[in-house]
């Protein structure tokens, strides 16, 4: 290995949506930033461009750690390149993840996406409060239905196209960003990001949620943190447009919210899958729980 | 004639060059297209203002390291840093000027160092030897003879190159690019020799390994001070 340089990382994420690709993609993009590593947030690939030797050269000659998603159902834009797209991600990124997280929670996440809210991530309080769901509502379950084939159906792609992905745990993801990056990419440096505060903070925020408890040293540390994000997307490595996704809907007002959720649990652990596990209702309450004190709502 | 101004691409940044680009990998024996696009370091060609690839000069050139060369020395297919000057320069902590020119004959090497000479009082000159078939055409356009057409004008013009500037100058560090020089005789310096650890991006030039390795010679020719343990 060469003493002169680091050698480039280049990080996918494979994604169905609804597991938190988004959030891994921008918080690491910040971290390494902060850390040192110059690098670029393309988001999906397919946003880039969809001409397989133009995409081959900028991410090629692309000098920064680079840092994008790809998902079987934006990767037919390549047309007759697909299976080459995938083919070249597949041996050109030198890490490639998929986010575990409870596939029925994903499958609820994804099915109120795509015909409740019609919005997968919100990024401001303006977002939240326009996005935010009625008191009650339900999903349909032919809908969910077809949400777990397609999730079913984003496991075979994956094992298909990407044997060797490697696996992150939705909940340290979520719980411990700053520790998993650090763990994952063998960062060194101590500096100190609280990726999870800040996250803890915003989705308080968005929700009016008391935050006098804060004090103005951790109030400032978000502040730099905002402004470190803005630098950033000043320089073109991040999108200021789409900063960090905000937690938008937890499992508590799911469980609150969706008037059938019951119903489609039934539906979850009676679908054959190899790839669902099962969970009973009493496991969802108690992780609800444990989420409800992470964000201290 | 300003042989230390070369009057291309000055002050600019790109990513590929010459022969390192992925269309030429698809035609090379050591490397496929798929090498040359997850090569794992980042590869810039950034271009100073007196159209090397290397950053400015600095005012004072009284100590400085003269580095001479062609495409081996500029670095093509590798990342600056791991070209021999970068090395030398970030081992022994002496800056390390990187005069090397894409295809470049001996020839124009050879009036680069005179001019160095005249006008510079040097006190360290590297000189990275070309390939015996490439003759000079005009300051900046040389010929590539096919190496199977080697004869002993080839031969006698390396000889002139190398002699002329190793009795103006006698502590020159003298290497070649990796080629066969079993038929240089009658030099009046040493020909370093080297071997051939690595390839860069391009599957042509060498890279950091082989570098390495060539700059420890040149730190025990010059009895260089050694900082390897800063990195």
């Amino acid at each position: 290995m060469s003493k002169y340089l680091n050698k480039l990382k280049r990080v996918l994420v494979l994604t169905p949506d609804g597991i938190g690709s988004t959030y891994f993609q921008r918080s690491l993009t910040v971290y390494l930033n902060y850390h040192g590593y110059l690098t670029k947030n393309y988001h999906d690939l397919c946003n880039l461009t969809t001409d397989l030797p133009t995409l081959v050269k900028t991410l090629s000659t692309d000098r920064t750690n680079i840092v994008a998603r790809c998902s079987p159902y934006r990767s037919t834009e390549f047309g007759n390149d697909t299976k080459k797209y995938l083919k070249f991600c597949s041996y050109f990124f030198t890490d490639i993840y998929v986010i575990s997280r409870c596939s029925f929670e994903s499958v609820l996440s994804y099915s109120n996406t795509h015909k409740g809210t019609g919005t997968l991530n919100v990024y401001s309080k303006e977002q939240y409060k326009q996005n935010k769901n009625k008191k009650s509502y339900s999903i349909e379950k032919d809908l969910f239905i077809e949400s777990l084939k397609y999730f079913e159906d984003f496991y075979v792609w994956l094992d298909k196209y990407f044997p060797k992905h490697k696996v992150i745990s939705y909940t340290d993801l979520i719980t411990n960003p700053d520790t998993l990056f650090k763990n994952e990419f063998n960062i060194t440096s101590d500096k100190n990001l609280s990726l999870l505060e800040y996250n803890k903070f915003n989705t308080k925020r968005v929700r009016n949620k008391d935050l006098t408890k804060y004090c103005s040293e951790q109030l400032l540390k978000f502040i730099e943190i905002t402004d470190y994000i803005q630098y950033l997307s000043k320089k073109g490595l991040l999108d200021i447009k789409k900063p960090f996704p905000i937690k938008k809907i937890t499992l508590r007002e799911k469980l609150n919210e969706i008037s059938n959720f019951r119903e489609l649990l039934d539906v979850y652990n009676n679908y054959s899958s190899n790839h669902f596990e099962k969970i009973s209702f009493q496991q969802i309450n108690d992780r609800a729980v444990i989420e409800d004190n992470l964000w201290t709502i | 004639m300003d042989y230390l101004t070369y009057p291309f691409k000055m002050n600019t940044i790109s990513s590929t060059t010459g022969m390192d680009n992925i269309y030429n990998s698809a035609n090379r024996p050591r490397v496929s297209i798929k090498d040359w696009v997850t090569y794992p370091y980042p590869i810039s060609y950034s271009i100073n203002s007196k159209g090397f690839r290397d950053s400015e000069w600095p005012d004072n050139l009284d100590d400085v390291v003269w580095c001479l060369g062609d495409s081996f020395t500029k670095g093509v297919g590798v990342p600056f840093e791991h070209t021999w000057p970068s090395i030398l320069q970030t081992i022994s902590k002496k800056r390390c000027i990187n005069l090397g020119i894409n295809g470049a004959a001996n020839r124009l090497i050879l009036n680069i160092a005179k001019q160095i000479i005249s006008e510079h009082n040097p006190k360290y000159m590297i000189i990275m030897w070309s390939y015996k078939h490439r003759r000079y055409e005009d300051p900046w356009q040389f010929i590539h003879y096919k190496e199977d057409e080697l004869n002993s004008k080839s031969v006698e013009e390396f000889r002139y190159c190398f002699n002329t500037v190793n009795d103006l100058l006698p502590n020159i560090y003298n290497t070649t690019v990796p080629t066969d020089v079993s038929d240089l005789t009658q030099l009046n310096n040493i020909l370093h020799k080297y071997e051939l650890l690595d390839f860069g991006r391009d599957g042509f030039h060498f890279d950091y390994l082989t570098a390495e390795s060539i700059v420890d010679s040149i730190m025990q020719h010059f009895n260089f001070r050694r900082y390897d343990n800063e990195l």
